[in-house]
């Protein structure tokens, strides 16, 4: 059996094996339970309203927000990483650009349920969408709200147009390689016929190409459409012409993070060693480190402006995420996203796969932090002092949040069963110019 | 429609068909199509990577027809048909017009260059004659396939002709209408 051929068999068996390995099936069973946790969370909202969960005047946006800005900051990596390394010519990228891309895709669409939770009355979310109505009315464009909207949906449709694309080749593969007729049917579908043509592979490259080149100014822009929801209001702590490129360093921080943990718990789940290398695992740890000096950077910056420009509210709110009653927040995003990243500067720990996906993590539940303190430090004192108040979650609030990872884990363990987890042609190409 | 008749041959490697065709060429023979599981080399070189040009072209007006669009209706909307004053600030507030036109712009482009990519290699379709040759299923795994005008005169003659000009695994003969 030739080496092209181990890889194609090797990935097809992940999407095809008709029995999970134990740890399989735990995971399964986890993430189940944390979809009956969103769907009961869910529920009771749309039941009884946002009063169950902690929010209340001043601090109107509280988990759902922060969850929203979360998600779809890891949403931002998958696309991102994929398409510049696409655009850049490296082709390492064929060992992580498929499950980044559907980490990307699925950590949008869960981004989405948060703001559309958050309106009070979801059922009128499409309200904010331009349509002919007979209500006579228009969104209002000039709010960064409807911006967002417009933001999200693009994103998520290139995403999964990108995502699809790129799949198309190895459905056909998966299509060629099944063997029952369910299957064939499933996977002969998808592909569509693709037939491996040359004039099918040249526009395949060719549409591969524009899309990259569109997905890269797209991610900017969306999520600078998200910091703009923020920095588009006049509170102290918010309204900064940083929060554009911090709120993308940030986005791409948690996002290269969830890469490189994925990364690692497929490679080990599936023993994909040969297919995910030390050597990408470590590129994979130095763009992670390149970001993290970019958020430290802004964290800095953040800082240095309220003194600088010497307003004295923006200068009160900073000094209070310093010392206040959620300063412990800021210390432990500082910690996971400043201080426990420099140790990737070692070449040693970046050839540690244990401590890459404690150290993955620990960005991933660090960046949580940063949205969550960047939300709640600047609301709960406002520009008047008799209006201070406190935001603490309930646990409406938590089972929502668990809810959700347990939603994106579900429906990354069904694209782990059902689809190609690893981009096999570009994997093929790898190999044949010896990489 | 009059069906056409094609030989396909098998081969096991990317240098062995490549090498194949230039043989093939050279004895007078018309290559129809090539057929492999990974993009040729050279696909990516700057002077053809963004062929064939259909698809960039509707990519561009994809994304023109998305930008402007939503500029437009924008436009319409907040200065004619739903004109709120608020403190005497301009209704043609264009500035404020561009976040949304952005982002439609480029999912015009995306969805321009998908339509013309499904275009231009002629998907969806799900049966094609091609698919009637059993092993053209490793097409997609590790094997490499040239088309080949059939042309006149005695079918078997010429593909045991064409075996020994090429070295193919194997000879088939296809029916194709398009």
């Amino acid at each position: 059996m030739s080496a092209e051929n181990a890889i194609a068999s090797r990935v097809a068996t992940i999407a095809q094996t008709t029995r999970w390995r134990r740890p399989g099936r735990m995971a399964t069973m986890i993430a189940a339970v944390l979809v009956a946790f969103f769907v009961i969370a869910v529920t009771k909202l749309l039941i009884e309203g946002p009063g169950i969960w902690g929010i209340d005047r001043p601090v109107e946006w509280g988990f759902a927000i922060a969850n929203y800005v979360w998600w779809i900051g890891m949403g931002m990596a998958g696309t991102f990483i994929s398409a510049a390394l696409l655009l850049l010519r490296q082709e390492w990228r064929a060992s992580i650009n498929r499950f980044a891309e559907a980490m990307t895709v699925f950590a949008v669409s869960v981004s989405g349920f948060f703001p559309i939770l958050h309106l009070g009355r979801p059922w009128f979310f499409y309200w904010v969408a331009p349509y002919p109505n007979k209500m006579a009315l228009w969104p209002q464009w000039r709010s960064a709200l409807t911006w967002d909207f417009f933001a999200i949906s693009a994103y998520l449709i290139v995403s999964i147009l990108y995502w699809y694309l790129g799949m198309l080749p190895d459905l056909a593969t998966l299509r060629d390689a099944a063997r029952t007729r369910r299957s064939q049917i499933f996977y002969g579908l998808l592909a569509l016929g693709w037939r491996g043509a040359h004039s099918q592979w040249q526009a395949h490259t060719t549409t591969a190409r524009l899309l990259a080149g569109i997905a890269v100014p797209l991610v900017f822009s969306v999520h600078t459409m998200v910091a703009l929801d923020f920095s588009q209001g006049i509170v102290a702590g918010w309204h900064s012409s940083l929060f554009g490129p911090f709120f993308v360093g940030g986005a791409l921080f948690s996002g290269f993070a969830m890469t490189l943990v994925l990364a690692i718990v497929l490679r080990r789940a599936f023993e994909l060693e040969r297919l995910i290398t030390d050597g990408d695992l470590d590129r994979l740890a130095k763009l992670l480190l390149a970001v993290c000096l970019f958020v430290t950077y802004c964290y800095a910056v953040d800082v240095f402006m309220p003194f600088y420009g010497g307003d004295r509210h923006e200068i009160d709110t900073t000094l209070a995420r310093f010392a206040g009653p959620y300063a412990w927040i800021y210390w432990l995003t500082l910690i996971c996203n400043v201080a426990i990243p420099q140790l990737l500067w070692s070449p040693r720990i970046r050839r540690n796969r244990i401590a890459l996906f404690f150290i993955g993590l620990g960005v991933v539940i660090g960046m949580w932090l940063e949205r969550f303190m960047l939300i709640v430090t600047s609301l709960y004192r406002s520009y008047l002092p008799a209006a201070e108040g406190r935001y603490w979650p309930t646990l409406w609030d938590w089972l929502l949040l668990l809810g959700s990872v347990g939603v994106f884990v579900a429906i990354f363990l069904l694209f782990v069963r059902l689809l190609p987890v690893l981009s096999v042609f570009e994997l093929r190409k790898r190999q044949e110019h010896g990489a | 429609m009059t069906a056409r008749r094609h030989l396909l041959l098998e081969f096991s490697s990317a240098r062995a068909m490549t090498r194949a065709e230039s043989n093939v060429r050279d004895d007078g023979w018309t290559v129809r199509e090539w057929f492999g599981p990974t993009p040729r080399d050279g696909d990516d070189d700057i002077a053809t990577a963004l062929y064939p040009r259909s698809i960039p072209i509707a990519a561009l007006f994809g994304g023109l027809l998305g930008g402007l669009g939503c500029f437009g209706l924008e436009y319409y909307a907040a200065v004619f048909d739903y004109a709120v004053d608020v403190g005497g600030r301009p209704m043609d507030s264009a500035i404020a017009f561009v976040p949304a036109a952005l982002e439609t712009t480029l999912l015009g482009a995306a969805l321009g260059a998908v339509v013309a990519f499904l275009f231009a290699a002629r998907l969806p379709r799900f049966h094609h004659p091609l698919f009637d040759v059993a092993a053209f299923n490793r097409v997609s795994d590790n094997r490499y396939f040239l088309s080949i005008d059939a042309g006149q005169g005695d079918r078997a003659k010429r593909a045991r002709e064409l075996v020994a000009l090429t070295a193919a695994i194997a000879v088939y003969e296809v029916h194709d209408d398009a």
